[in-house]
């Protein structure tokens, strides 16, 4: 076996233990056990940490002014009931499942064309483009638009998006790049 | 590589660099954590709900109480009448009044009058047919039912049979509504009781 492929596995493998060690030793359960405790730094040190994959999944389902609002919805239905949570260590696909349900309930059966904000007003061409992107990402299947939100949108890696949400990092990857294969085909983009 | 940057942005991909740059208006923007402790720290509401749904429970399950001993008093009343009845089947019990008939006239054709007492029949077969309740207690030749007053009176081992049965039917109802107000308010009690944590399981 070639030297370099040699020092490629090692590198997966490393890669891949140090994934499972950050695994064992989540860093937030000593945040969850302060914030039940009543400490609101320690959810504040929380809202911080996770809003980007909050909003990115409220963003997966529900138009962009309205994703705001259901994300302090969820980081409330977070407050009152975190001491219900029993894998703390899984306080972000806890998360997750809360942002779901929440952003379900806001917009149950209905797929809204996408409004731009303001901040676009007066630029066509990306504001057609923007909300194109975003309108073709929402038709994708459940994981592949949200690991592709919170990929291209909220600029999550892929490692970060794994230890958040809970995946492997295989699955983030088969997500993204499967995800990314089918909003070309329907931007009619050709892969160079 | 491309399939780094799409994976850790390491290395380069236009596309997908184009893909962040259109699509970063969506971005979340960073705030300051909300303070939910104000919003949670009225707990009145959440738990004058809970109170609201509770007594709602508690004021069906009462009722429904109410409406068995009522069933349960109608069954053992007397008809209307009253008055010390026969223990007979099928007895009626009729009232009596004091009138002053027509007497015979004496020799000075003065009309004496002679009180009497008059048994009047009552209507009281009328109503006894009104009720088919009754009226199928009666078919089964149920001894006429005492009264009201009388049984509060009369010890428990004076009653016949059927009234035997018929309080103790009595007292099975309300012993059920009993125990249910009882599950209710355990409930109540349990849903209060800040050291029982909430989960999913036995949300």
């Amino acid at each position: 076996m070639p030297d370099s492929e040699i020092a490629q596995n090692i590198n997966i493998f490393a890669t891949g233990a140090v994934a499972a060690a950050e695994r064992r030793d989540p860093p937030y359960v000593s945040l969850v056990e302060h914030a039940v405790s009543g400490d609101a730094d320690a959810f504040g040190e929380i809202y911080r940490a996770f809003k980007p994959l909050v909003h990115g999944i409220v963003l997966a389902y529900v138009p962009y002014d309205d994703a705001g609002d259901v994300v302090q919805e969820v980081f409330l239905a977070a407050y009152k009931s975190l001491h219900t949570l029993r894998e703390k260590a899984a306080v972000g696909a806890w998360l997750v499942r809360i942002a779901r349900n929440r952003a379900a309930d806001h917009y149950r059966g209905t797929r809204a064309t996408e409004e731009l904000p303001e901040a676009l007003c007066g630029r066509e061409n990306r504001q057609n483009e923007a909300a194109e992107a975003l309108d073709a990402i929402r038709t994708l299947p459940g994981s592949y638009r949200e690991t592709l939100v919170l990929r291209l949108i909220e600029g999550m890696t892929g490692n970060e998006i794994a230890e958040k949400t809970g995946m492997t990092p295989e699955s983030v990857r088969v997500n993204l790049h499967r995800g990314m294969e089918q909003l070309r085909q329907k931007l009619g983009i050709r892969r160079v | 590589m491309k399939n780094d940057y799409l994976w850790d942005k390491t290395g380069d991909d236009p596309e997908i660099k184009r893909f962040e740059e259109i699509l970063a208006v969506y971005r979340h923007t960073e705030t300051a954590p909300p303070l939910f402790a104000a919003e949670i720290a009225a707990p009145a509401m959440e738990p004058a709900r809970r109170w609201r749904l509770s007594f709602s429970f508690a004021f069906a399950a009462a009722a429904f109480a109410a409406i068995v001993v009522a069933i349960g008093i109608s069954l053992i009343a007397p008809r209307s009448g009253g008055g010390e009845t026969a223990k007979n089947p099928g007895s009626i019990s009729t009232p009596t009044i004091e009138s002053d008939i027509a007497g015979p006239v004496d020799e000075n054709h003065n009309v004496t009058t002679v009180p009497e007492k008059t048994a009047v029949p009552s209507h009281a077969p009328e109503r006894q047919t009104a009720n088919p309740l009754r009226t199928a207690l009666r078919s089964r030749r149920q001894p006429a039912l005492p009264s009201k007053q009388s049984i509060a009176g009369q010890r428990y081992d004076a009653l016949t049979g059927d009234e035997k049965y018929a309080y103790g039917q009595l007292m099975l109802a309300l012993s059920i509504t009993g125990s249910k107000l009882k599950v209710v308010q355990d409930t109540i009690d349990r849903i209060e009781d800040p050291k029982v944590k909430i989960t999913d399981k036995n949300r």
